[in-house]
């Protein structure tokens, strides 16, 4: 991007500096301010990756040897649903929405989100939704245990935390519908002048595009979980068969949402990554507008190839055809990318710092989880692999060394623009191969698993399955305890370190307007917008 | 004569979008339960 960036310090040392924050514990209940909010996003989403985290180990722990170890089998059906909802609407979601909410404003040329007393609302709806996720824990009956898909009519059988679910996920949603309207407000309204959208930072872009399947996908959910409420409390049978209802329609408008939200969890990571990469190969990110096309084709296509999920339920042939060949569709968006980032590298004057670490290990382990999920795009092949850790280690390979690496790679490119100091290096290499090597050892056996026969979400298997689970769970601790390093980084770069420049990195300048404010970035920026060329 | 206030309309259109949105979000939820009833009917 060529601008014209002459007003980001001069706003960075107006007059508004003179007031910082509030002081005490009302400053981050009462913020509006969206690098406040940003952070408390941040660091929500950093203690539910490791209460999710801590609910995984008891899964591997258990799943170390055959025969039934630590937990019973009803505890551990929950250990596997509720690490999954705090995974992915209270860890990944969060993580990419404190980015958003840091950098967007600071990549586009706004003095804070357009709508900031909503967005204190929609960061403190989210803490009292997975409060009260995590209480459903201690009611009686257990906790939800029927997946995080919620299928009826096994999760009508949910004791005392079935309603505390259910509003906990309502209050959720509704915190991400507040979200994404106020993302979608600010980048519509508040662009600085000569910021067109096609002069949007990728990050931007992405966060643009996803908000927009967030409003379309969140009501979906929210509908399918207040009939599931009323099935239960109110006698009606939307899903149940003996009173008229469908058990398989809850499934098709669960899975109306399930599918997009992959995509909302991955497209602010194609975003963070095409942002990196360019920086370290010191060159203009290749195909700028394809890039912005392919992920707008990617949250079109989402929509139409939700049946995949739902093969073994059974549909008429043309279903199969079309569901299959729909889904097949994402990898021509999706290879114009990973084809773009490697196109972007051909030639650059490479270097690599821990988040060009993180962004290419994205590379390639994404495009692993990639392809094996073309795999699965096979209806017969399905068949053979649905429901067992062929898919466990197919979403995780997306979602960990995807999504997850993707925010690490973030954090660790713009936290010396928050902090104002420069992390460990050294630390965060470790902290990356650490994490590249146990996220592997965790999740690629699954793989053999799943095409051995394991079936996914069951606490005891059969012996012939064993050595491959010890070596997971190996792989699990490993990569647990390798994030115990990540925080001390980050706590360390917090309290101090040496300072950081205002570029930060060598080939940060032309690649956004968060790179022209000092570090770290002041309490109000862009208070007079920058023009932008 | 009113003058043309640029911030004035900044904010009519943050809140006219914001409207927009939120109405478009409440549409969903109740097409879905209502796809819902009708299908859930003896």
């Amino acid at each position: 991007m060529s601008a014209s960036q002459t007003h980001g310090h001069a706003a960075a040392h107006d007059h508004h500096d003179d007031h910082g924050p509030a002081k005490g514990i009302l400053r981050w209940l009462t913020t509006t301010n969206h690098k406040d909010i940003g952070t408390m996003y941040l660091v929500f989403s950093l203690v539910m990756f490791f209460i999710g985290g801590a609910m995984a180990l008891v899964i591997r722990a258990e799943l170390f040897m055959p025969g039934m170890q630590l937990v019973d089998p009803g505890f551990f059906n929950t250990m596997t649903t509720v690490h999954a909802l705090i995974m992915v609407f209270g860890a990944v979601m969060p993580a990419t929405v404190g980015l958003a909410n840091w950098m967007i404003p600071l990549q586009i040329g706004a003095p804070d989100m357009a709508l900031p007393r909503m967005n204190n609302l929609s960061f403190w709806l989210l803490v009292a939704a997975f409060s009260l996720l995590i209480l459903s824990l201690f009611m009686p009956g257990g906790g939800p245990a029927a997946g995080w898909t919620l299928y009826p009519p096994l999760v009508l059988q949910t004791g005392d935390a079935f309603p505390l679910a259910i509003f906990a996920i309502h209050l959720a949603g509704a915190s991400s519908i507040m979200g994404a309207i106020n993302i979608i407000v600010t980048i519509m309204n508040l662009r600085a002048p000569g910021m067109s959208l096609m002069k949007m930072p990728l990050f931007t872009w992405t966060w643009l595009i996803t908000a927009y399947l967030l409003i379309a996908v969140m009501p979906v959910f929210a509908g399918a979980v207040t009939m599931l409420l009323t099935d239960h409390f109110f006698h009606t049978t939307f899903f149940a068969a003996a009173g008229g209802g469908d058990p398989v329609l809850y499934q098709h408008i669960f899975w109306f949402f399930g599918h997009p939200e992959v995509y909302i969890m991955i497209l602010p990571a194609f975003g963070l990554v095409s942002e990196i990469i360019p920086t370290f190969s010191r060159k203009k990110l290749f195909g700028y507008d394809a890039m912005v096309y392919a992920t707008a084709s990617i949250a079109f296509l989402s929509f139409i190839v939700w049946a995949h999920h739902m093969f073994t339920v059974g549909m008429p042939l043309a279903g199969e055809m079309f569901f299959m060949l729909s889904t097949m569709l994402i990898a021509v968006p999706t290879g114009v990318k990973v084809f773009n980032w490697t196109a972007t590298m051909w030639r650059g004057s490479l270097t690599f710092e821990p988040p060009m670490l993180f962004a290419l290990a994205f590379l390639f382990l994404f495009t692993i989880g990639g392809f094996s999920g073309l795999m699965m795009a096979i209806a017969p092949v399905d068949f053979q692999y649905h429901d067992t850790y062929f898919i466990v280690a197919h979403f995780h390979y997306v979602l960990v060394p995807g999504a997850v690496f993707a925010i690490m790679a973030g954090v660790y490119y713009w936290m010396p623009k928050w902090t104002g100091h420069m992390y460990d290096v050294k630390l965060a290499n470790i902290h990356f191969w650490l994490s590249a090597i146990s996220v592997n050892v965790l999740f690629f056996p699954q793989h053999f698993l799943g095409l051995a026969g394991m079936p996914r979400r069951i606490p005891d298997y059969s012996t012939q399955f064993a050595d491959w689970n010890m070596v997971s769970s190996v792989g699990a601790f490993g990569f647990g305890l390798s994030q115990l390093l990540f925080v001390y980084i980050i706590i360390k770069c917090a309290r101090g370190g040496a300072r950081a420049s205002d570029n930060v990195w060598e080939g940060a300048y032309n690649h956004g307007l968060e790179w022209t404010v000092p570090s770290p970035a002041p309490y109000h920026t862009f208070e007079d917008a920058p023009v932008v060329k | 004569m009113t003058e043309f206030d640029p911030a004035a309309e900044q904010r009519r259109r943050i809140r006219r979008t914001a409207i927009v949105l939120a109405v478009v979000a409440i549409a969903i939820y109740v097409a879905f339960i209502a796809s819902g009833v009708m299908n859930a009917q003896p």
